[in-house]
Parts: structure tokens; C-alpha cells; sequence
């Protein structure tokens, strides 16, 4: 059933109230018999991993699938559809998480940066793992007119990411979307979902070059035609300059709203989130030490913590360590202190008695033991 | 705050002494401006220094306290004074005899600048120094962030500071593989802390942003030899926009620093080529010059990253000599002249990169980027898209490769038969030779994994800026080589 709207095309699959769109052309294996309730289709898959195909005609091309569905339990289900130039049977699969607890939820799953995607595919499907049990109640396919993928093309132009470790090899530069799902997560995986907005500023110099070509061919001109293609070219720079430019003073001002104005305790430093933070308030404790015992989960903070740490030098013990006086915990949830004061690993004294002298965060402390 | 005032005695410090070197490789003959002495000064001294500081304390047992650091400043202030003092008694009675820059060979070039150009690059130039000083801040103010700089560049700098010596062992590793890197910027840190009494991120930090702000004004020094003032601010402006030439100038890693020792002894070894001033018979006083400068800088280059001697010393060591021939085939400079400036360089290489490299070998140190090479030679899928993807297709470059690449097409008599030809040929044996390794070698995961690619762009990028604004004059303004062809005829 398409549904015209002002912004988009779209089509609407309602499973509710016992209906089942695609009616017989649905295909099933591996998944028991679809019970249809006025709650959506009941999709249970008891012995196998489960499947379910059906034939697709619709009158639009299709940028995102939203699939309304509920679960009781976390599932990894998979988008699946069928390349129209592909063999019957050759299907692609995109996986997207189901959350459980059985309330209603909608994943919006933006196809429109996958190559592989076929925006007018013959055939769709869902798959669920060995026993899943889900109520799907409507499946959408939307499509957004050129007037608002330009919209976003032009929005998801001037999103800026964070400042991330990896800038220091690359910097991904203008990323655009075509719709708005995938602007709103534009940088939210990695690689972006997006395609490189380079290519708008190649396409509009391309335009240019074509058009002074063909008017100095014309007009039998060319001198002046090259320094009107190298003014055009200043001209998309200067864009591109503006663009990354306010990136960059983003960061700063990230750096400002994050981490310079905040007090100790509250602040934030880009990727690495409270950690500097937490260095800057075990400094004190370092003075009078000469090795810092670090307990942690497996996590790129080592070479950060020796770095910071120094003159103290950092170990991470593989046994009991009474004689290290400072520890510190990070997100080791088996480390406890026990009832003489002790630090304990899975219930093991690894320490002298001491105190825990600061709360990091909620998962992470200072232990500093008694002994001088 | 107090930390960071630290940074004025600890750049001029080093400035003197490499002004005072600048002053004595001139001689006779003055090449170098006024302004420009002192930032190239700085940029040799401090390399210079921290090589007689690792030598004093490694061979001599000078310690890196405040004492030590005294003793070797000292030591070159009054070595390189007495020197200096001796030349200038005997050439008391003489003016140097070279212009300095700032008579470029094209004069007039934009003297009719259109205003709305004027007023473009007026907004460009303010807007890249808004980005400029908002990231010095920031960098100035925030804790170290980058990898390298927290495993290697900074985390020696301050074990150096603590132990008060040169050490290649961490206290948690005997033999890290970071340590083959040469000690300059680490040891530049050191100075700095010595200096504060202490260790301060931002001041520590804040020297990269100094050297960066070295490279920019002497990449507009370079363009100012040959074009007028507003072609040379626009090429400035270019390295300054290109987002991550800024990163790096910013941050606290070796490559923009190993950039801009390779751009000094590129650029003086360009403008013996093309510099006619204070000819004599044919034969030109400057173009000496310019080789005893570039020397002592292709000299420093093994003692700034691994890259350094490994990658592009080869090069410009061949390149150089290519530029003897060349000079000495144009009657530019005879043959005893070429003699004595090629004696010079060998005895510059072996007094200074002689010493690290010889290190190297004793105590076993790679000589490569720490990622051992697999010679098993066969074509590394993925490595192509990733190149092309890092080069065009990402915010790193902006519009600057296709623009050069192009250009490097469409003026080719420029870029190759005329003496650009030493900058497009330095520009592409690393750069084809780094695409060959990563296409089909080992390396080909720092090309997939982003990793290293685009250190090597940082590596070339002041090189690639400046050919591309010269080859950018030429094509609009088409006056490059008839406005050298009227200085050289004495017009």
C-alpha cells in the first residue's frame, strides 16, 4: 500500500490485527509455522535458525527499511534481499540487533551506503537465530525525493565528527547522506555511513570544466577560460576550506565545553572520556611511590597510564603484590577489597591493607595500602 | 602558565646558535634574510644542539640537568662566537656580498592584483590563522592525545628528563623498538622540562606547534625568492588550510619536524639551482652558499625519524650531486668550486649523521620505520583503493593533489625541463618508491590501515606546496621562465 507523502514515498507493510502483507508469497524455512495476532506475526524459530522470503514489486526505489518488531530477548536478526542481476537464491544480508524485553521497538536500517544495495531489489527477507521469538508488526520501505536528498545531502555536508586518535593518519572530510537516518548516524560507525563529499566538489569542478570546454570550443577562446576554471577551483576550495575549518575549531571548542571549563572529577577528554581526568587525580598519590599496581580490563589505557604515571613506573602484577602501596583499578568488576582491607582478585589477596583514597568513576578506584 | 614562558629561552637559546652557524656557512656571501636567518637558525640550532647534547652525554657522560644543557650551549655559543668573531674580523672591512631575499626575480608579478583577490586571500589568510591559534591553544592547554607521542616522541623526552641521561631502555621494556628512533625530538623536551624545572604537557608539546609555524613562514621565504608576496602568502595559506598538515603541525609527532628539515635542504639546494645573483663571469658566489646550507641540512636529516636516513638521505644525496653536475656543466660553478662545496657535504655527513648512524649499528637499532620489510614481492590487493581513498577522497589533502597532479600533467616542460625538474623529481622517487613498497610488500597494511601512507604526504607536502603554486604561477600567469630569462639577461 504506497502512501504519498510530502517528504518521501513510502510503503507500509501492517502485520497487526492478523494480516500479513505479501500474504502467500512469503516463504519460510527453518521457522515454525507464523502465527498471525492482532499484535503482528509471531515468528518463533524452536529448532534452527529461521528465515522468511518474499517476492517484492514496488512502485518506488527504497533508501531505508524500517522494521517494527518486540522481543523478549537481545537478538542479532539479518536484513536479507535479492540483487535483481544476482541468481535466484544469491541473497544478501545486512545484521541488525533486536533489544529485548518485549516492548515494541523500530530499526531503521539505512541502505543507501552499501554498494551491494539494489534500491528497486525483487526480493526481501528477515532472518532470526535458533530461538528467537518475535512479533513483527510492520516492515516500511521509504524513499525521500530529490528535493530532500539534496536537504541532506547538503545537512550531512556540515556535520562534523569528534576528534578521534586515528586523525593523526586521516581525517574523513565531508561524509554526505542521502537520507535522514543516515544523517542522524552519520558518524556513528566506522567507516561513516556515507559516501565522501569530495565527490560533490569534483562533480561541480567537472560541471565547470565541461562548460568552459565547450564554450571555448565554441568561441575559440582559451587563455582567460583557464584562469575562469582556476577562479572555480579557488572558489570550491574555499568551500571546502570553510567546512573543514569550522571542523577543526569544533574540536577546540569541544576540548572547551568538555574539559577546560569543567572542574576536576566532571571532566571529559575526547575519546578517552574521564581517563585523563582520573590521571590528573591520581598525580597526588603518586609522589611518594615508586611503582603503580594497575588491575584493568583489557583496554588501550597501558601506555597511557605509563606515560602519565612517570616517575612512578607502572606493573601489572601476575599474583599477589604486597609490597606495590598504590593501585589503580579500572573496570575490574572480580577486584573487591576485602573485610581486613585488602585488595582481592576473584577473592585472592593481592595487597597489603589499605583504603580505597579515590573514586575514579563508578568502576574505577585508588587503593593505597597503609604500610609506609 | 609559568611552564610555558619557559618556551622563550629554550627556542631563542638554540636560535642563536644556529644563527650564528647560518651566519658562518654564508662566509663571505649573505643569502638568507634577516627574519629568515633566525627561524632557519632555530630550526638548525635545536637539531644541531640536541646532537651535541646526545653526543656530550652518551660519549662524554654530560649529564641532562640544567648544568649539563648550560655547558653545551655554552660550549657552541663560544666555539661558533669565536668563529664568527674571527670571520667577521677578517671581513670587517666588507659588506657580505649576496642580497638577501626579498628582491624576488619577478618583481611585478601581481602588482595589479585585483582587489577582490586581494580581499580573498585577506579572508583566507585570517581564516586559517583563526584555525592556527585556536589549535595552538588548545594544544598548549590539553594533555597529550596521539599514540606515538605517549609511546615514543614524549614518553623519551620525559624518561630522558627523569633519569637525567640518554637511555635506550624503558624500566618496563630493556630494548623497545621506539628507541632506534633518533633522540632530537625527545631530547628537545627534555631541554624544555630542564629549563620549566618540571614537565609540562602543553610546554612540551607546544614546540611542535613553534617548528610548524618555522615551516609555514619558510616555505613563504622559499616562494618569495621567485614570486611576489601575495603568490607566496597564498602558498602558505594552501600548507596551513590542508587538514592534516594542521593536525600534524600541531601535535607532538616528528613528522612535520623530519618535513621541515627536509624542505630547508631541498629548497637551498632549488635556489642554487635557480639563484644568478652575484654572478661573476658566469660563475655564481651564491650557489655555494645555498649548497653549504642545504648541506649542513640533508646532514641533520638522519638525526629527525628513522625515514630520515633510511628513505629520503639517499635521495637528496643524489640528488645533490646531480645538482653539482648540473652547475658545474652550466659553467655556473667551477669545478674547484664544486670540489670544495662536495668535500664540504661528505665531511658535514660524517661529522653529524656519522656519529647516530654509527650509534645505530653498535647498539643494534633498526634503520627502517620499526615494521620489518617482507621482500616476498607480489601485488597487495586493497592497497590501491586505499590510496586513492586517503589521497582524493578524504578531508586530508582538500583539493591540493588533484590541483598538483594535474598541474604536474598539463605544465610538464615546466615541472621536468626546467629546474623544477629537483623539485618534481624529489617530490616523486619517495613517493613512487613508497607506493611501489606498499603495493607489493608487507608494508602494504600501513597503506590499507591508513597508518603510514599519509606520513609520507606529511613528509613531501611543503615540496609538493611549493611546486604547485610555481606551477600554478606559470599556467595563469605564464611568466615564470620569460621573467628568469630577464634576469638573466641583466634586465
Amino acid at each position: 500500500m504506497p502512501t504519498a507523502a510530502l517528504a518521501m514515498t513510502e510503503t507500509v507493510w501492517n502485520f497487526l490485527d492478523g494480516q500479513v502483507p505479501g500474504g502467500d508469497s512469503w516463504r519460510y524455512s527453518g521457522i515454525d509455522v507464523p502465527q498471525t495476532t492482532p499484535e503482528g506475526l509471531r515468528v518463533t524459530a524452536s529448532n534452527d535458525d529461521g528465515s522468511m522470503l518474499v517476492d517484492l514489486a514496488l512502485p518506488h526505489p527504497t533508501q531505508v527499511v524500517y522494521i517494527t518488531l518486540a522481543s523478549r530477548t537481545d537478538e542479532t536478526a539479518k536484513f536479507l534481499w535479492h540483487r535483481r542481476a544476482d541468481v535466484p537464491g544469491n541473497l544478501l544480508e545486512l545484521p541488525f540487533t533486536i533489544t529485548g524485553g518485549g516492548t515494541e521497538q523500530t530499526v531503521a536500517l539505512d541502505l543507501d551506503p552499501y554498494p551491494q544495495w539494489d534500491a528497486r531489489t525483487d526480493a526481501i527477507g528477515l532472518s532470526f537465530p535458533q530461538g528467537s521469538d518475535v512479533l513483527l508488526r510492520e516492515i516500511r520501505f521509504s524513499h525521500w525525493n530529490i528535493f530532500d536528498q539534496t536537504m541532506e545531502v547538503a545537512k550531512s555536508f556540515w556535520i562534523f565528527p569528534k576528534f578521534n586518535p586515528y586523525n593523526i593518519n586521516f581525517i574523513w572530510g565531508p561524509v554526505i547522506t542521502f537520507n535522514p537516518v543516515g544523517t542522524e548516524s552519520i558518524f556513528s560507525t566506522l567507516p561513516p555511513r556515507g559516501r565522501s563529499g569530495m565527490w560533490l566538489l569534483y562533480a561541480a569542478l567537472i560541471v565547470v570544466a565541461g562548460g568552459l570546454i565547450a564554450y571555448g570550443i565554441w568561441k575559440g577562446k582559451k587563455q582567460s577560460l583557464v584562469v575562469i576554471f582556476f577562479l572555480a577551483y579557488a572558489a570550491v576550495w574555499i568551500l571546502f576550506d570553510v567546512r573543514m575549518g569550522a571542523e577543526i575549531l569544533s574540536y577546540v571548542k569541544n576540548d572547551y565545553d568538555t574539559y577546560l571549563s569543567k572542574p576536576m572529577g566532571q571532566r571529559i577528554f575526547r575519546t578517552y572520556l574521564s581517563f585523563n581526568d582520573m590521571m590528573d587525580r591520581t598525580a597526588p598519590w603518586l609522589e611518594d611511590v615508586e611503582e603503580l599496581g594497575v588491575l584493568r580490563e583489557t583496554s588501550p589505557i597501558i601506555a597511557m597510564t605509563r606515560y602519565f604515571s612517570l616517575p612512578a613506573t607502572v606493573v601489572e602484577p601476575d599474583g599477589p603484590r604486597p609490597d606495590v602501596k598504590l593501585w589503580l583499578v579500572y573496570h575490574r568488576d572480580d577486584v573487591t577489597v576485602d573485610g581486613e582491607g585488602r585488595l582481592t582478585v576473584g577473592g585472592v589477596p593481592w595487597s597489603a591493607p589499605g583504603r580505597i583514597v579515590e573514586q575514579l568513576d563508578t568502576r574505577a578506584f585508588l587503593f593505597r595500602t597503609t604500610q609506609q | 602558565m609559568i611552564s610555558l614562558i619557559m618556551l622563550i629561552p629554550g627556542v631563542v637559546i638554540p636560535a642563536v646558535v644556529g644563527w650564528l652557524i647560518i651566519d658562518l656557512l654564508e662566509w663571505d656571501t649573505s643569502v638568507i634574510g634577516r627574519y629568515e636567518k633566525w627561524v632557519m637558525g632555530f630550526v638548525f640550532g635545536m637539531t644541531f644542539s640536541m646532537f651535541c647534547v646526545f653526543a656530550g652525554n652518551v660519549w662524554l657522560g654530560i649529564p641532562l640537568t640544567l648544568v649539563g644543557f648550560a655547558m653545551i650551549f655554552a660550549g657552541l655559543l663560544v666555539v661558533l662566537g669565536a668563529a664568527w668573531g674571527i670571520r667577521r674580523g677578517r671581513f670587517m672591512t666588507s659588506v657580505k656580498a649576496g642580497a638577501p631575499p626579498g628582491r624576488p626575480y619577478i618583481a611585478d608579478v601581481m602588482h595589479s592584483t585585483p582587489r577582490p583577490m586581494m580581499i580573498a586571500l585577506a579572508v583566507m589568510g585570517g581564516w586559517v590563522l583563526i584555525r592556527l591559534l585556536a589549535m595552538a591553544g588548545d594544544t598548549a592547554v590539553t594533555p597529550t592525545f596521539f599514540d606515538d607521542a605517549m609511546d615514543n616522541w614524549n614518553l623519551r623526552g620525559k624518561l630522558f628528563f627523569l633519569q637525567e641521561k640518554f637511555s635506550l631502555a624503558f624500566p618496563w621494556d630493556p630494548s623497545p623498538g621506539v628507541s632506534s628512533y633518533p633522540p632530537t625530538v625527545p631530547l628537545s623536551k627534555t631541554w624544555l622540562s630542564t629549563l620549566a624545572g618540571g614537565w609540562h604537557e602543553g610546554l612540551v608539546n607546544m614546540i611542535h606547534v613553534v617548528w610548524f609555524a618555522c615551516l609555514l613562514a619558510l616555505v613563504y621565504w622559499t616562494l618569495r625568492r621567485m614570486l611576489s608576496w601575495e603568490w607566496s602568502a597564498l602558498g602558505t595559506i594552501i600548507l596551513a588550510s590542508l587538514p592534516l598538515e594542521l593536525i600534524h603541525g600541531m601535535s607532538p609527532y616528528a613528522d612535520v619536524f623530519l618535513s621541515l628539515h627536509i624542505f630547508v635542504g631541498v629548497s637551498l639546494l632549488f635556489h642554487a639551482l635557480k639563484d644568478r645573483g652575484h654572478e661573476s663571469q658566469g660563475v655564481s658566489r651564491n650557489a655555494p652558499t645555498y649548497l653549504r646550507l642545504s648541506a649542513f641540512a640533508i646532514a641533520l636529516i638522519p638525526f629527525t625519524k628513522n625515514e630520515g636516513w633510511a628513505l629520503y638521505f639517499p635521495v637528496l644525496a643524489f640528488l645533490y650531486a646531480a645538482t653539482l653536475g648540473w652547475l658545474v656543466y652550466r659553467k655556473t660553478m667551477t669545478v674547484r668550486q664544486v670540489m670544495m662545496t662536495a668535500g664540504f657535504a661528505l665531511l658535514l655527513a660524517v661529522i653529524i649523521a656519522g656519529p647516530w648512524i654509527a650509534f645505530k649499528f653498535a647498539n643494534g637499532l633498526a634503520f627502517g620505520n620499526a615494521k620489518g620489510l617482507d621482500l616476498n614481492f607480489r601485488w597487495q590487493p586493497g592497497v590501491f583503493a586505499s590510496v586513492i581513498v586517503n589521497t582524493f577522497l578524504e578531508g586530508n589533502w582538500g583539493l591540493l593533489m588533484p590541483l598538483f597532479f594535474g598541474l604536474l600533467i598539463a605544465r610538464w616542460r615546466s615541472a621536468f625541463r626546467s629546474p623544477l625538474l629537483l623539485l618534481s623529481a624529489f617530490i616523486l622517487i619517495p613517493y613512487l618508491g613508497q607506493l611501489f613498497l606498499y603495493h607489493f610488500t608487507g608494508l602494504s597494511t600501513e597503506a590499507i590501515l591508513q597508518t603510514g601512507y599519509a606520513r609520507g604526504l606529511i613528509h613531501l607536502m611543503p615540496v609538493i606546496v611549493v611546486l604547485t603554486v610555481l606551477l600554478l604561477h606559470d599556467v595563469i600567469l605564464g611568466r615564470v621562465e620569460s621573467g628568469q630569462r630577464k634576469v638573466e639577461s641583466g634586465q
